[in-house]
């Protein structure tokens, strides 16, 4: 081994069972390694395996950490290298420790390792909504949708239907609506948006979801924020309050502002106060104060002025050479940015009326739910949530489960949300209370992250949740802070730059309030340094860029074949550029996620045709179908189809125009009509009886998409394509235009070239991998700034631990008093910022040994560069790159600008190429023999039947009673269950009653039923071969022997139709039943050696009537 | 039948089967096959007739002891049927208060039927207290407690009862000298000791002793596991096609599909014939996903309900209901998807069919039509409470009414789903005992359940491939088991015990999936199982899930590892050979517009704005009457808005006439005059009135208001002027096209000169009429080709409540926001006017270009995909832009 662990004493202490830690770990430091070493530790201490739980980020690192611990356990049978480093050794000393504790516990954990508990948040909410399925109020398995926009549209148009209540919901609803403009698809997808977020508010709204209580959470968390805020300020000014009060009271009187006589407290209501205080030491944009004149409330004259004036001045420029000056100056302006709340504002009314609108739109979604059987993954958090009760009075869960959950491992931690924090604290409640009367059997906690690659805000992960814990510990239990130094994964030069361009980038301190982190810098594990380590180049056009980089990636291909080479860009659309050199170049690349699935030409064909084929009336698409390559008719023969075809559905119209001889059309129009017909007919005329998947493959397939498409590339569209129709067709909400429309622009095409080195990818792909070499070219791009938002809402942490939710409304701004949505638009801006900084970091840290940066920039004229814009990736660490810059000696930019616009060429299939008839497609032309309607037949008769031969069946057991028995219960409940209607059961009972009467007083009848018959059968099974030689089962009614005879009898209910005599009855049933009771009796002769009769029996006739 | 489809051995229980021993068995399946075979051993025999040997389930069986002990006169309660149980069970669940809201009532309900039956068949006696002590430390299981209860009290109320409760009364009751239980692998307590005791000897039987040979396979993905799976039946059935097989899939039924369509396309066989694969399937579809059965519950449903478009269209379009003959359904459907209107009801579409075509042909329609039975327009006759039985024939007139199953004719898998849909809504009437008194809504929601509780499988003849869940291929002999599914974690798979019920008495008394254990005792068995009653077992798994790398399951590591047997990544018909199908030809000129076609076109200066931005469009438009559908929209939409706002200010400089009579209004009074046409523009608003649109109606009206008070604001720092003209239609002749426009408002000051004025509410500006093609052409083109009138200049009246202002441009001081300095407003443009006539000048030869473009037929595609027509375009999929 080449290198060692500086921080060895610390990994082995993160072991230590009976303690909670939170590890940050840097880039590289091995955590995984850690987070298995640390699991087995525990595992081999429990007596279930499922009580320690590990949470891992994504499935993926799941999958990846079971497969490892089950390595390590099968590995730890085997004899290890003699050249097994320090860590193998620890794995398999522990791992064995596992073997021995599942050997005494009965696990046979190696040929069961589904008892491991090693999974993602979703799984193990999801875990726990099915083994709480009441508490949870899920009821049972539900199922979870990825993309859940339409249940969140659907919501909000559920909330829409209240907008004409005179009061309540409706009334805001109006209110809002008036906001926007009256467009509810603005206000509605705004709706919309808040739900996919919900759990930051419903979480704080808590259980008491109602419209006052929502009011009042905002009301509270405004207070709050600005109570901590001024109480840090309060913190931070207390060395100056001294000097500063008089020259505050001084200048308000100057000024003839309100002032206090003591130093104004920390209250809301003190806030005008406070951005009085501060207005006093700064100046209008922020900057502290230099002079002072009159305006600024300290004159120079009268004379009485001049001391106070002068101390202002001392006090100036104490302020601006103390050691505090920034966070002075910081601490001010974020007084000044307080957002001013005024009760009385248009604005602050409709904020409130927002506020109140949200339970109602949860419980809307709810409803939602509810009918579509559906939920999203946030809702099966929340239920989790739920489902362990409230704080005061959790679920006993260790009861419920049947074991204890006593570890938890929590990777990944600085990307938790809030719902998933309070999991785990409602988890781990109790467990500091436990540890204290039993420290030799602590329950622990283990999180491990790292602030620095927090950069999942969009997603609503959150920083602060990790500084929270880490301040502040879970649930009361402390968790002892550790830093991972080495880097096990890059090389020392690559580490070095790294900790001299981070270390300056990033923060000092961590701040909770402000969820900034401080840099930790690493050791590198590996000190060999082959290679350039890190390089910055400037170009001056994008253009340049990309081909210098393209060239770059073909050299590094050539040299190094076996290294995997990584481009990573904020946007997707940065490696467009990038894509074209590398085609010019022949060169393969491997792009994950990168491509929507709908901007693939196939896949838009396909989908067309999804449209045309189940919307008749969309002409656009029919159109289009006509357009598309496998017809391809010219714009004169689409329009010659125009004239003739004004009807509504345009496929109809079509085959009249064709059996008319297509007029007007050209004579290669005509044949491509035809094919085209021909072609679609046998789907269009029998869509319905095919699953989409199936229709829209047959379609395709006749009309020779498959063909046309050309490509393996986009044979895998297609393929991906007909996969999400499928999923479709069997979700819980099934298949639907709108549905297929937003599920195609979700998917991204599959990795065309997996086994190419090249990987392009976006930076937040590339987190928790790794790659020999990083490329991150236009780094000086500078994305557009949002739009601000119409709509925002933050949660927002205070210093004390506490949390609330603010939100806030687009509005007229007011003057210099900032509103609420100003506030939270700086905040935004704020977080935006930092998290540039995070990504440029994660980027950097994905290098094994070469990280090559790069960026267009213009000369600034005297030898240097513009400095990149602000939100640039470049800007974070300007500073410390400007002076390295490389510049690349290019050829000009050789693009061609002839801007001669070439008209798009129609492609199309040759003529010759077009489907014929009887392509194979699956689907055949329907035919027209098929069977006709079924008739719906009275259950009525045949239940009579069913009961009267049930009845038989049972007098023939026994003696025969004089007279009919009477079964009426028994009766009636066959005859119900039979799906006789309630009210024509008394007259079947009748029914039944007279045909057993009229049977038990014949004397043929009586004989039938005698059980003292010789060889008496009733409802007899016998099975034989028919004259096809198939194999056939049979019943019989009634069998005995007399007198070497074997009897055969047929019970027959059915009664002469109205008018028809008995005897043409009688002549009409022998016809119909003569090769019925032949068969028996060739049955029964093979099987009984004796000669055979058969006859039928009519129980409600008392007629026998004898087969020859 | 061939004797290839024996699937089991039956030669060792022939002293059973002869002698009429009845042979138990755990699944129908099983006893099916053994009865199969024995009939196949007659034949073989030479035998033409023989008894039916007494093969069956062992529910089956206990049905059998209950009917003979009702034969010997016992008193014995009746049997509640599946659906009576299940039905109870949601009523149980949906009556108790505590538990209201639970998003999945049904699951719930199926739980704790499951839970149920498990603590009957594993004789838990939990009235017993201290058992009961268990159950009430915790809420889920106390809550079943009450429940069960509630179930029993249920059943007892309608005189019914459950087999595992009658079991050990039956036992009693019935006595068999010998009875063999075939291939199973476990039995529950309860029927095991009835058996015991009903029984003199009872007999344990397997056949199975073979040695299959066992091999794996690992797939990239899960469908490329199915797609081996399938492709080697296929092999295996063409190079041998004796040979019994077996797919077994671990979650057959949300595979089935799947799997289904990957044989077929090895098969190449039709998806509506059935018997052209030689596979059956143990699983089937729930019936109310069957083709006419989603038809006839959506017509059930559809006059209580309102409709998506999309539910509308599948009704109007289906073949399961008469096809209308004369065009109007489609146009009225057709027309709501223009107004995009969402959700709608019947009402709605009835009255859109009367607004579509002739009034005297549209009546008739309507009349005829068979979406609107009169029965079904009065939804009052729907709104009472009573029995199923009352609404049974409501149901099936409806549904003849609606036309339902449509003219045919039915294929037969068609003519099966009817079939058993009909059966389904006579055994709907079993339920009425549970149910009680029930709305028409909550009848339907009973048929829809009992149909999503039915599977439906198409009628197939025994074949040779067998595609199973994991239970069903117990005891049958197979030459060759495919088995999916084998990846580490899904097999043995986690243990799942059920929720309500105490799980260490789940686990103490080894009930199914209780715990880890019993989960790989279970795998291992069946494992063990299938190696006995194979020659060949493959196990598959796939090996990456999101790009993580899944091991084999521990149970197959030592089996032979083997290649995967696909070699395509795509299915066989998707391939072809062809490399050169393509050709190009430009094709960016359509046939000119003719006279007659000139005078119909009525598309006003849209004609020249889409020609100006994208010609392709033009034509696509115009040309070829194909209009982009919008999006449904539930409020009010952007047009309609747009015109309430016209008609407003219609209404008010109707009032008004001058800006001098605005001035001389005080504020009160041009309040009231702002409301009144407020008002009576909304008046005049006669789209769907129902209670939503009703409401935002009224914020219109506010809105309105409030927008129009400011905007007039801005019409008084204006010189004095007299509105003559307002919504005015005006005809204009260009070349040979005729052009029909209407005119917001034309504005005169003193001294006869004329604004042009057009009202926005997008973001429309000057520079829209300086481009290279003029974007806004409207105008423009009434500034340069109307002769009434002189207009010295022309303005957007931007009304948008962050932008009240006039944009415009003219020869004279109209006021703010209108330039007047033309030669520097368009020194950057393309046409560089001098001053206004330059203007006018350079507008004519461009609107002159356009007229001659479209006249021409000229319909090249707008080059760029990212330009902005294109970004709000839908008519990308015709033009092709994109690719
Ligand atoms: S999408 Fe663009 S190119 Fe295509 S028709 Fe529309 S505007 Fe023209």
């Amino acid at each position: 081994m080449s290198g060692s662990i500086v921080d060895q004493a610390e990994r082995h202490t993160a072991l230590d069972p009976l303690r909670s830690f939170c590890v940050t770990a840097p880039a590289g430091s091995g955590k995984t390694e850690l987070l298995i070493q640390r699991y087995l530790s525990l595992l081999a201490r429990v007596q279930n395996p499922q009580a320690v739980l590990a949470i891992t980020f994504t499935r993926k690192a799941a999958t990846e950490m079971q497969g490892r611990v089950v390595a390590a356990l099968n590995a730890a049978d085997r004899e290890l290298a003699p050249d097994a480093s320090d860590h193998e050794r620890t794995t398999r000393r522990l791992a064995q420790a596992v073997l021995a504790t599942s050997e005494r516990e009965a696990w046979s954990i190696q040929r069961n390792p589904a008892q491991l508990n090693i999974r993602t948040i979703d799984s193990f909410c999801g875990f726990l909504t099915r083994q709480l399925p009441l508490l949870s109020r899920f009821g049972g398995s539900v199922a979870t949708v990825d993309d859940a926009s339409s249940l969140y549209r659907a919501a909000t148009e559920v909330l829409l239907e209240t907008v004409g209540q005179e009061s309540g919901p409706g009334e805001d609803l109006r209110r809002l609506l008036l906001v926007f403009n009256n467009d509810w698809r603005r206000l509605g997808s705004l709706l919309e948006g808040m739900l996919a977020r919900r759990d930051q508010w419903l979480l704080a709204l808590g259980s008491t979801v109602e419209p006052v209580a929502a009011e009042r959470l905002v009301t509270n968390s405004l207070d709050a924020l600005i109570e901590d805020q001024l109480n840090y300020a309060q913190e931070v000014l207390e060395p100056w309050t001294e000097v500063l009060l008089p020259l505050w009271q001084h200048r308000c009187d100057a000024l003839g502002l309100p002032a206090t006589d003591t130093w104004p407290g920390t209250a809301t209501d003190d806030l005008l106060l406070w951005r009085s205080l501060a207005q006093t030491l700064l100046t209008k944009d922020g900057a502290p104060r230099r002079s002072v004149d009159k305006r600024s409330g300290f004159a120079a004259s009268p004379d009485s002025n001049k001391a106070m004036r002068k101390a202002m001045l001392e006090l100036l420029e104490a302020m601006a050479e103390s050691g505090d000056r920034d966070v002075l100056i910081e601490v001010l302006n974020e007084v000044l940015a307080l957002p001013v709340q005024r009760p009385d504002d248009q604005g602050w009314q409709d904020l409130l009326a927002c506020t109140r609108l949200l339970p109602t739109l949860a419980a809307s979604l709810n409803v939602i739910f509810q009918q579509r059987g559906a939920v999203d993954h946030m809702q099966v958090a929340l239920a989790a949530l739920e489902s362990l009760g409230p704080e005061e009075t959790p679920t006993e869960l260790s009861l419920k489960l049947d074991y204890q959950l006593e570890h938890i491992l929590v990777d990944e931690f600085q990307d938790t949300a809030e719902s998933q924090f309070r999991l785990i604290e409602r988890l781990s409640q109790g467990w500091s209370e436990h540890n204290k009367s039993n420290p030799q059997a602590a329950r622990t906690l283990f999180i491990v992250g790292d602030g620095m690659q927090s950069i999942y805000g969009f997603r609503d992960a959150d920083v602060k949740l990790f500084i929270r814990a880490k301040q502040y510990g879970i649930s009361g239990v402390s968790l002892t802070p550790m830093t991972l130094r080495t880097n096990f994964r890059s090389r020392a030069n690559v580490v070095t730059w790294c900790n001299r361009v981070f270390s300056a980038a990033f923060p000092l301190a961590d701040d909770i309030h402000r969820g900034e982190i401080a840099f930790s810098p690493a050791v590198a594990f590996e000190q060999k340094s082959a290679g350039s380590g890190a390089e910055v180049w400037r170009f001056e056009t994008p253009i340049q860029e990309a081909e210098w980089l393209a060239e770059q990636l073909a050299l590094a291909q050539a040299e190094a074949p076996d290294d995997t080479k990584a481009v990573l860009v904020r946007r997707k659309a940065d490696l467009l550029p990038l894509t074209e050199s590398l085609r010019k170049r022949g060169l393969e690349w491997d792009a994950q996620d990168i491509d929507r699935l709908a901007d693939s030409p196939v896949v838009g064909d396909l989908t067309t045709l999804c449209q045309a084929l189940y919307n008749p009336v969309d002409r656009v698409a029919w159109y289009a179908l006509l357009r598309a390559p496998w017809c391809g008719l010219t714009l004169q023969d689409l329009f010659a189809v125009s004239q003739f075809c004004q009807g509504t559905s345009l496929w109809d119209a079509l085959i009249t125009f064709a059996e008319h001889g297509a007029p007007g059309l050209t004579q290669d129009g005509g044949h491509r009509l035809s094919a085209f017909i021909a072609a679609l007919s046998p789907v269009v005329s029998q869509l319905e009886r095919y699953a989409a998947c199936d229709a829209i493959e047959a379609a395709w397939i006749a009309l020779r998409g498959p063909m046309l498409a050309g490509t393996p590339r986009a044979l895998d569209d297609a393929a991906a394509f007909m996969r999400m129709l499928s999923e479709l067709e069997q979700s819980a909400e099934g298949f639907s235009l709108q549905r297929l429309a937003d599920a195609a622009a979700r998917l991204f095409a599959e990795n065309h070239g997996a086994t190419s080195q090249i990987k392009l990818m976006t930076l937040h792909k590339a987190k928790g991998l790794e790659f020999d070499q990083v490329f991150m070219p236009n780094l000086s791009h500078a994305p557009r700034g949002d739009k601000p938002s119409l709509l925002l809402w933050e949660q927002v942490f205070c210093r004390s631990g506490d949390s609330g939710v603010l939100l806030a409304l687009a509005g007229a701004s007011a003057g210099d008093s900032p509103t609420v949505y100003d506030y939270l638009n700086r905040q935004q801006r704020l977080k935006r910022d930092i998290e540039t900084t995070r990504l440029l970091y994660v980027g950097a840290t994905r290098a094994v040994k070469r990280l090559i940066l790069s960026a267009s920039l213009n000369a600034d004229g005297n030898g240097g560069w513009q400095p990149p814009a602000r939100s640039s990736l470049l800007a974070k660490i300007w500073d410390e790159v400007e002076g390295d810059i490389m510049t690349a000696a290019l050829e000009p930019d050789e693009i061609d600008h002839q801007d001669s616009v070439e008209p798009m060429p129609l492609q199309r299939i040759r003529a010759d190429k077009l489907p014929d008839r009887g392509r194979l497609t699956g689907i055949t032309s329907p035919r027209t023999d098929e069977a006709n309607l079924p008739e719906h037949i009275s259950p009525v008769f045949s239940a009579i039947g069913t009961v009267i031969h049930a009845s038989l069946e049972r007098l023939s057991c026994h003696p025969l009673p004089e007279r009919a028995p009477d079964w009426t219960g028994w009766w009636e409940s066959q005859l119900l269950s039979q799906g006789v209607p309630p009210d024509e059961v008394e007259a079947a009972v009748a029914e039944v009653a007279r045909q057993l009467a009229v049977t038990l007083a014949d004397e043929r009848g009586r004989w039938c039923l005698d059980s003292g018959q010789q060889q008496a059968r009733s409802e007899w099974a016998v099975s034989g071969v028919d004259g096809q030689g198939e194999m056939k089962n049979y019943i019989i009614d009634r069998s005995f022997i007399v007198d070497d005879r074997c009897w055969v009898i047929d019970y027959k209910t059915a009664m002469p139709d109205p008018g028809e005599s008995t005897v043409s009855f009688l002549d009409r049933q022998r016809d119909a039943y003569r090769s019925q009771l032949n068969t028996y009796q060739s049955l029964l002769t093979s099987l009984q050696n004796l000669p055979v009769h058969t006859a039928l029996y009519f129980t409600g006739l008392a007629a026998w009537l004898e087969l020859d | 039948m061939s004797p290839q489809q024996v699937f089991y051995p039956v030669s060792a229980l022939a002293d059973a089967l002869a002698s009429s021993v009845p042979v138990l068995t755990p699944n129908q399946r099983l006893a099916r096959r053994i009865k199969a075979a024995w009939g196949r051993h007659q034949i073989e025999l030479k035998r033409s007739a023989w008894e039916t040997p007494p093969v069956m389930t062992l529910d089956h069986w206990w049905l059998r002891c209950y009917q003979e002990a009702l034969r010997a006169g016992a008193e014995l309660p009746e049997l509640a049927t599946v659906n009576q149980q299940r039905a109870l069970w949601r009523q149980v669940v949906q009556l108790d208060s505590s538990t209201a809201g639970l998003l999945r009532p049904v699951a719930a309900a199926q739980l704790a039927q499951e839970a149920y039956d498990n603590l009957l068949l594993w004789d838990v006696e939990w009235r017993d207290r201290e058992l009961r002590q268990q159950f009430e430390f915790f809420e889920d299981s106390s809550l079943f407690l009450q429940w069960a209860e509630a179930f029993e009290a249920g059943l007892q109320a309608a005189g019914l009862t459950t087999l595992p409760a009658l079991v050990p009364a039956l036992s009693e009751q019935t006595h068999s000298a010998r009875l063999v239980l075939a291939e199973f692998a476990e039995l529950a307590p309860r029927y095991q000791h009835a058996l015991d005791r009903m029984a003199d000897t009872l007999e344990y039987f397997s056949a199975h002793d073979r040695r299959a040979v066992c091999s794996r396979v690992s797939c990239e993905t899960p469908y490329e596991e199915l797609r081996s799976a399938a492709e080697w039946a296929y092999g295996q059935h063409q190079s041998s096609p004796g040979r019994k097989l077996a797919i077994l899939l671990p979650s057959l039924q949300q595979e089935r599909q799947h799997i289904e369509r990957e044989l077929r396309r090895q098969f190449g066989s039709n998806p509506r014939r059935p018997d052209s694969l030689p596979v059956n399937f143990s699983a089937g579809q729930p019936l109310a996903s069957c083709g006419p059965v989603v038809i006839a519950l959506q017509l059930l449903r559809s006059p209580v309900t309102s409709l998506s478009l999309a539910q509308l269209t599948a009704l109007c379009t289906t073949r399961y209901r008469p096809r209308d003959q004369s065009d109007h359904e489609l146009s009225a459907l057709r027309l709501l998807q223009e107004q995009a209107r969402e959700p709608v009801t019947l009402a709605q579409f009835r009255s859109a069919m009367l607004r579509t075509g002739g009034e005297a042909l549209a009546e008739e329609s309507v009349a005829t039509c068979s979406l609107l039975p009169l029965s079904a327009t009065d939804p009052r006759s729907l709104r009472s409470s009573r029995r199923i039985a009352e609404w049974l024939p409501v149901l099936r007139s409806l549904l003849t009414d609606f036309g339902w199953p449509g003219p045919g004719p039915l294929d037969s898998i068609e003519y099966q789903q009817v079939t058993v849909f009909q059966s389904q809504c006579q055994a709907l009437l079993t339920l009425d005992p549970v149910l009680g008194k029930v709305s028409y809504e909550q009848a339907v929601a009973a048929l829809e359940q009992l149909c999503n509780d039915t599977v439906f499988q198409a009628e197939t003849p025994d074949a040779p491939i067998q595609v199973l869940g994991m239970l069903e291929a117990a005891g049958l002999a197979f030459d060759a088991v495919w088995i999916c599914g084998m990846g580490a974690g899904q097999f043995p798979a986690a243990a799942s015990p059920n929720p309500l019920l105490p799980v260490s008495l789940q686990r103490n008394l080894r009930m199914p999936h209780a715990d880890a254990s019993r989960e790989l005792a279970y795998a291992e068995g069946l494992l063990a199982q299938l190696q006995a009653a194979s020659d060949t077992l493959i196990a598959s798994y796939a090996r990456s899930d999101q790009d993580a790398d899944v091991p084999p399951s521990p149970l197959i590591a030592d089996f032979i590892p083997q290649q995967s047997p696909v070699n395509a990544r795509h299915p066989q018909n998707w391939l072809t050979t062809d490399d050169d199908p393509l050709e190009a030809i430009v094709d960016v000129c359509g046939p000119g517009v003719s006279d007659d076609e000139a005078g119909e076109l009525s598309g006003g200066s849209a004609i020249l704005r889409d020609q100006a931005q994208c010609p392709f469009r033009a034509f696509v438009r115009h040309r070829l009457s194909a209009e982009p559908l919008p999006e449904p929209e539930a409020g009010l939409t952007a047009a309609e808005r747009g015109s309430l706002l016209h008609a407003a200010l219609f209404q008010l400089w109707g009032e008004l006439q001058t800006s001098e009579a605005l001035r001389a209004l005080t504020t009160a009074q041009r309040e009231q005059a702002t409301a009144a046409s407020v008002n009576s523009a909304i008046a005049g608003f006669r789209h769907r009135r129902n209670p939503v649109i009703q409401a935002l109606l009224d914020v219109e009206r506010q809105r309105l208001t409030t927008l129009i008070g400011l905007w007039l604001e801005i019409e008084l720092q204006r010189p004095p002027f007299a509105v003559i003209a307002r919504e005015e239609k005006v005809t204009l002749q260009l070349g040979s096209l005729p052009l029909r426009l209407r005119l917001d408002r034309v504005d005169q000051l003193a001294g006869g000169e004329q604004l042009i004025i057009d009202y926005k509410s997008g973001n429309s500006r000057p520079r829209h009429w300086l481009g290279e093609r003029l974007e806004e052409p409207q105008l423009p083109l009434y500034a340069t080709v109307a002769d009434e009138v002189a207009a010295l200049g022309v303005s957007f009246a931007v009304l948008r409540p962050d932008a009240l202002e006039f944009r415009g441009l003219a020869a004279l001081d109209f006021g703010p926001g209108i330039d007047t300095d033309i030669a520097a407003a368009t020194a950057k443009t393309d046409l560089q006017a001098k001053d206004w006539n330059g203007l006018l000048e350079a507008w004519r030869s461009q609107l002159e270009g356009l007229v001659q473009e479209f006249l021409n037929g000229y319909a090249v595609v707008n080059p760029d995909a990212t330009d902005w027509p294109s970004r709000y375009c839908t008519l990308g999929a015709m033009c092709r832009v994109r690719s």
